[in-house]
């Protein structure tokens, strides 16, 4: 049985040579060079919104809004409204941080919520409107 | 904010700690929990902003409470003034 190599045909000149001495003063070579990098720069958002908290006992109702910045080398997701942050060498890990440490909050809070300060009590009623329990 | 720094305040201000995958640390006032932070067991330094910001600190009194110039009574103080307590 013949390989698939073997069944395609390419047509046409391979190579600008080629093309060149097909066509001749039809292929222009460019002036500036193509830099070729080994990988393209990771465009990071400033700010996403977070619609899951990858924990089984949790899920949201209504998105996070979260801030993304880089702080000493460290990429940093904040949930501004829930002063609560998470961070890692990329957003993935910053995220996945933020994930834990916010189901975390959710449910030390909960436990808590009948002796929480003022500031921890509007963090609490955010929370409660934002995430529920499954 | 070094990790070591971190464990100073949570020693100055008398936190609560629990430790878990970080460590866990809550400000109590007379039975209620007024800040909470964490430390994180990762490498490197922690986001000095954001524990600034969850333990309701300005940047001055974050770093007193580094050197030891702002201990519990003055944190009292502090989030007392904020309306925190």
């Amino acid at each position: 049985m013949p390989t698939l190599a073997g069944r395609i045909q390419f047509s046409g000149p391979s190579t600008v040579e080629e093309e060149e001495s097909l066509h001749p003063g039809t292929v222009e070579v460019p002036a500036i060079p193509v830099v070729l990098r080994e990988s393209l720069p990771r465009l990071i958002p400033a700010q996403l919104l977070l619609g899951s908290l990858r924990d089984p006992r949790l899920r949201i109702v209504d998105a996070l809004q979260v801030v993304i910045s880089q702080e000493d080398g460290q990429i940093v997701a904040e949930a501004v409204e829930l002063n609560e942050f998470g961070w890692g060498a990329n957003l993935g890990e910053a995220l996945a941080d933020l994930q834990r440490t916010v189901a975390e909050l959710y449910l030390q809070l909960a436990a808590d919520q009948k002796r929480l300060g003022p500031g921890l009590q509007a963090v609490w009623d955010t929370l409660s409107a934002k995430i529920r329990p499954r | 904010m070094k990790a070591h720094e971190f464990d100073r305040i949570v020693n100055k201000f008398g936190m609560e700690t629990r430790q878990g995958r970080d460590l866990l640390a809550w400000f109590e006032h007379e039975g209620r929990v007024i800040t909470r932070t964490r430390r994180s067991k990762g490498t490197g330094d922690l986001p000095f902003v954001l524990i600034r910001k969850q333990l309701a600190l300005s940047e001055q009194q974050l770093r007193d409470a580094i050197t030891c110039t702002l201990e519990h009574d003055g944190d009292v103080e502090i989030l007392r003034a904020k309306g925190l307590l």
